[in-house]
């Protein structure tokens, strides 16, 4: 009787180290600024009430030749095409998923015009991968970003 | 006593998780929105920035490709050396040629320093020969011509200048009906190997080897990728010698002009030698407008008009099999080497 009850408490007692495991993980650890993996822009991640948000906050190729602001040109709707780059809102609608992953959400990528599913996954405390996809997760690319800080 | 322990050291796990959950509110809060970023660096030192496979508008990647083919019709010759057990060249009438093309591509892993892609061909030629009994070859070809191949691409970026682009393709080519009838004779293995600069997100470029066929002979020969471009409306996209991705003048509104080039098909059972195989060989050498916007391509070369629909565009390199003895047009001709499997060669007329 006494060996069933502590093999009990002993199976309890596992379960709840995995459930406090779980909880451990920061549902706002992916907040904080990221360069691309191309390194030509970094993105903002903030939170505005549940869900999480992205805005580019640095251009590696800030201005156009001519010497202005590069702003949104491939934009399908004509009307945002003079908003500028920088401070764009491009990601939108992430939800924490458990296990480090945010997903439900869109990116927008400038470069074409196109916006895309998108879910990213926290690798470690300084690298996150970003995938975009369309219809479902196999027809996408997985882009890997790294934290940045002040220096 | 023992389970006493173990008892203990379930507390032990379950509190210790309990006890890390602190908060690190000075790494998740948010930096103010007028920060200099400028002075912002990798929070880890020694991180690699990597190039990305494409320039800047390039033609995307289809997933699904479905074309529909429709050629007019063209005499159709035999011409060149043969063996003496054949009848000497005799000519016929190509009523029609036609066919359906498939393909399909996936991305099986796509992230930031690897790219690896796979990828379904099918291409189905029928023809309609007239007096097709003049010769052996035009009674095979009666049962139309079709290859189906598996392809893969693998994209590997070194850092942020510099590339390493792999692509195998194995395709089976010839006029069978079920995979059954495929000889083994019918399968060509090609590969090509590139290593390329990206100096900038509009100009990427690179020299290879590429393992490929011409008149059934193995070959290995060098390989230039050029993908430019000059403005959101144009740019170029080359592969030069071209394979069955051709080189591409590339519009944004779009209309793009190439050449495209053919394969080497087997026919069985029209031996004529010891451990030869006739295999004829069939060559596109028109150059095409295709509009895929509108949802058509229109082929345009020397008296040979066809209508095809939207084609699957690849920037990425393929076997080269340019063949052909007409600058500028589709040549078809029996040759037979020795020791080399015969092949048939169309020869369409002009106007």
């Amino acid at each position: 009787m006494t060996n069933r009850f502590l093999a009990f408490f002993l199976l309890i007692g596992l379960l709840v180290g995995a459930l406090s495991a779980q909880a451990a993980a920061n549902p706002d650890a992916v907040l904080g600024v990221w360069k691309n993996g191309e390194g030509t822009g970094m993105i903002q991640i903030f939170k505005k009430g549940d869900k999480y948000y992205g805005r580019l906050v640095w251009l590696k190729v800030a201005n156009t030749p001519e010497g202005k602001p590069r702003t949104d040109v491939n934009n399908p709707d004509e009307s945002k095409r003079n908003v500028l780059l920088k401070g764009l809102e491009n990601m939108r609608d992430f939800t924490y998923k458990g296990d480090n992953k945010w997903e439900d959400g869109k990116i927008y990528d400038p470069k074409n015009g196109n916006d895309y599913s998108c879910e990213m996954t926290l690798v470690d405390p300084n690298t996150l991968e970003v995938r975009g996809f369309i219809g479902v997760s196999l027809f996408g690319r997985t882009d890997v970003w790294k934290r940045q800080v002040k220096k | 006593m023992k389970y006493t322990y173990f008892a203990l050291a379930a507390c032990l796990l379950a509190g210790a998780p309990a006890a890390a959950q602190v908060t690190d509110t000075t790494r998740t809060a948010t930096p103010a929105a007028e920060e200099n970023f400028d002075a912002f660096g990798d929070a880890n030192a020694g991180t690699t920035d990597y190039n990305t496979q494409k320039v800047l508008y390039l033609t995307p990647t289809k997933l699904i490709s479905v074309g529909y083919e429709a050629q007019l019709g063209y005499n159709l010759s035999t011409a060149g050396p043969l063996p003496a057990s054949t009848a000497p060249a005799v000519e016929t009438k190509v009523n029609s040629a036609r066919g359906l093309r498939l393909a399909f591509n996936a991305p099986v892993i796509s992230r930031t320093d690897f790219i690896f892609n796979v990828g379904l061909t099918y291409w189905n030629t029928g023809l309609d020969l007239a007096n097709a009994e003049r010769s052996p070859y035009f009674d095979k070809l009666q049962d139309g011509l079709r290859t189906t191949g598996i392809n893969t691409t693998i994209f590997n970026p070194i850092d942020n200048k510099h590339f390493v682009i792999l692509q195998l393709n194995l395709d089976a080519n010839g006029n069978y009906r079920n995979f059954q009838e495929v000889q083994t004779e019918a399968y060509t293995f090609s590969a090509t190997g590139i290593y390329g600069w990206k100096p900038n997100d509009n100009l990427q470029w690179g020299l290879g080897l590429s393992r490929t066929y011409r008149a059934g002979q193995l070959l290995y020969i060098p390989v230039l990728l050029y993908n430019r471009t000059f403005s959101p409306q144009w740019g170029c996209e080359v592969i030069f010698p071209p394979g069955r991705n051709p080189p591409q003048l590339r519009h944004q509104r779009p209309a793009e002009a190439g050449l495209r080039t053919g394969r080497q098909h087997l026919l069985p059972g029209q031996n004529t030698e010891p451990g030869s195989v006739p295999a004829p060989r069939r060559v596109e050498a028109p150059y095409h407008l295709r509009a895929p916007a509108l949802g058509f391509c229109v082929g345009i070369g020397p008296g040979r008009p066809a209508l095809q629909l939207p084609q699957r565009r690849l920037p990425q390199p393929g076997p080269h099999r340019r063949e052909g003895k007409h600058a500028g047009l589709g040549a078809f001709a029996v040759q037979k080497h020795a020791h080399q499997p015969a092949v048939l060669q169309y020869q369409p007329e002009l106007g």
